[in-house]
């Protein structure tokens, strides 16, 4: 009798440490934990099958369920498409001729175009969407033994889902654009208008540091600026759909398949530094100068 | 008169099954599956093991075994350290099971988990809105929930088939 009241004393004790113990956690990583640590590859390497394997059956439900509804929409999408075909050839025509004045004007004028998005694209399957009611990331099918690396930008059929956060072997985690942590470089594809596009984990992302207020309008379509080197510019993100708010473009449908852009980089100063002496002489005189130029002015 | 009830015989052996199942349902925790354009979390059903805890394991084991679970959930789900841990070391505290009456079933363990349930989501939401500043997807939750409660009957049978190999006929 005696020994188990000494056990729920104790079994108290030990339960009230515990529970200020997770308390005193969370309080230390609280801010910690608003930004996405690296997260465990080798865990997300192990879920990848296993979510590919869970879903499989319900892929299956959901196929054999739609079979007949997927057949009706074919043939409308078929008659659709048809006379959509039509005139896009007329349109491609159009385009090829305008690509090449466009591309002689640019060789004439010596304009250096950079930023483009990559031709070249990794396809993957979305497996999971990982994480809890607070983090929004996606979990794909495929890693670094598919050339998938760190930082390079997702867009789904309908505009840029996020970007890579962390690579497995297999897998690869993807930061999406509504997640608290994420932070995009952006413009107004209508007037070039500068902004930072920030998650807020409740559905519409919100647009700050905006550099010209008049430049944006309910309506305007949002595209990554290219700014800072991390993102390929002319990615659709979405719409601004009131001030400030831009709803997303990949939000319209479930993402199912996804292309990940490889996209190198801006050179940064690592990089300057394995320069040979010869450039980086070239480069410090060019600072030099731009220096006299501002003391001057 | 007063009638003592027979004191519980501890085994702790019984919390090598429980630790394993909580550690395999963790790693399952944070996918979802995608059905109907919707994704369907497997969020709860770590939680699902609390509420099945087995009442012969004593009472600091079982909490510290909790714990590193809910470091291990909150490592794979990229949640806040601390988290996961003080949902389960909370819902424990509030059920008790090892101070709980005996009894096994379908009926009581669904009502066992339908409380771990009601109130992991209580401390889950509350801790969530303290370290983020901001509420859950409560659509997502729901979603989760309604998984949790699919797969519920499956792992109470599961649980009562392990209990009934290794308990006999004690509850």
């Amino acid at each position: 009798m005696a020994r188990a009241k000494s056990d729920r004393s104790e079994g108290r004790l030990g339960l009230v440490f515990l529970i200020v113990l997770a308390i005193i956690l969370l309080f230390v990583g609280r801010d910690a934990a608003k930004e996405r640590r690296a997260t465990p590859t080798l865990t997300a390497d192990i879920q990848a099958p296993i979510a590919s394997f869970l879903g499989r059956p319900f892929r299956a439900i959901e196929m054999s369920l739609n079979i007949r509804e997927d057949r009706r929409r074919a043939l409308e999408e078929n008659r659709v498409l048809r006379r959509e075909l039509i005139a896009t050839r007329r349109e491609i025509d159009r385009l090829a001729a305008m690509q090449t004045r466009l591309a002689r004007l640019e060789s004439t004028l010596n304009i250096r175009v950079n930023g483009d998005i990559p031709q070249d694209k990794i396809i993957a399957r979305v497996v999971s969407d990982p994480g809890s009611p607070f983090v929004r990331s996606f979990l794909l099918s495929a890693g670094a033994e598919d050339g998938i690396r760190q930082g390079w930008a997702v867009v789904s059929d309908a505009g840029l889902v996020g970007h890579i956060l962390s690579v497995g072997k297999r897998s690869a985690r993807i930061l999406r654009l509504d997640d608290l942590n994420s932070r995009i470089a952006v413009m107004s594809e209508r007037t070039g208008a500068r902004a930072i596009l920030s998650g807020s984990n409740e559905g519409m992302p919100t647009l700050k540091f905006i550099a010209d207020a008049e430049g944006w309008d309910v309506g305007d379509q949002v595209v990554t600026s290219g700014d800072g080197g991390q993102l390929p510019q002319g990615l659709l993100i979405g719409e601004v759909i009131e001030p400030g708010k831009v709803a997303l473009a990949y939000q319209a449908e479930p993402v199912d398949w996804v292309a990940v852009l490889p996209f190198d980089h801006m050179v940064d100063d690592q990089d300057v530094e394995g320069l040979g002496e010869d450039e980086q002489g070239t480069l410090s005189n060019q600072n030099a100068g731009t220096d006299a130029e501002a003391e001057a002015g | 008169m007063v009638y003592a009830s027979p004191p519980v015989i501890r085994r702790n052996s019984h919390l090598v099954p429980a630790g394993l199942a909580l550690f395999i349902l963790g790693l399952v925790a944070p996918l979802h599956v995608s059905l109907f354009g919707a994704s369907w979390p497997l969020l709860w059903l770590p939680l699902a093991m609390v509420g099945l805890w087995p009442r012969q394991a004593s009472c600091v084991p079982s909490t510290l075994l909790l714990f590193v679970a809910g470091l291990w959930v909150d490592w794979v789900t990229l949640g806040a350290v601390g988290q996961w841990p003080l949902v389960f070391v909370g819902v424990y505290a509030i059920m008790r099971p090892d101070l709980a009456d005996p009894g096994r079933g379908l009926v009581r363990g669904l009502s066992r988990c339908a409380g771990a349930l009601l109130m992991g989501l209580v401390i889950f939401v509350l801790s969530g809105w303290f370290i983020y500043g901001v509420l859950p997807d409560f659509a997502l939750l729901s979603r989760g929930v309604l998984v949790f409660a699919l797969t519920l009957p499956l792992l109470i049978a599961f649980r009562d088939l392990i209990a009934a190999y290794t308990s006999q006929d004690d509850f």
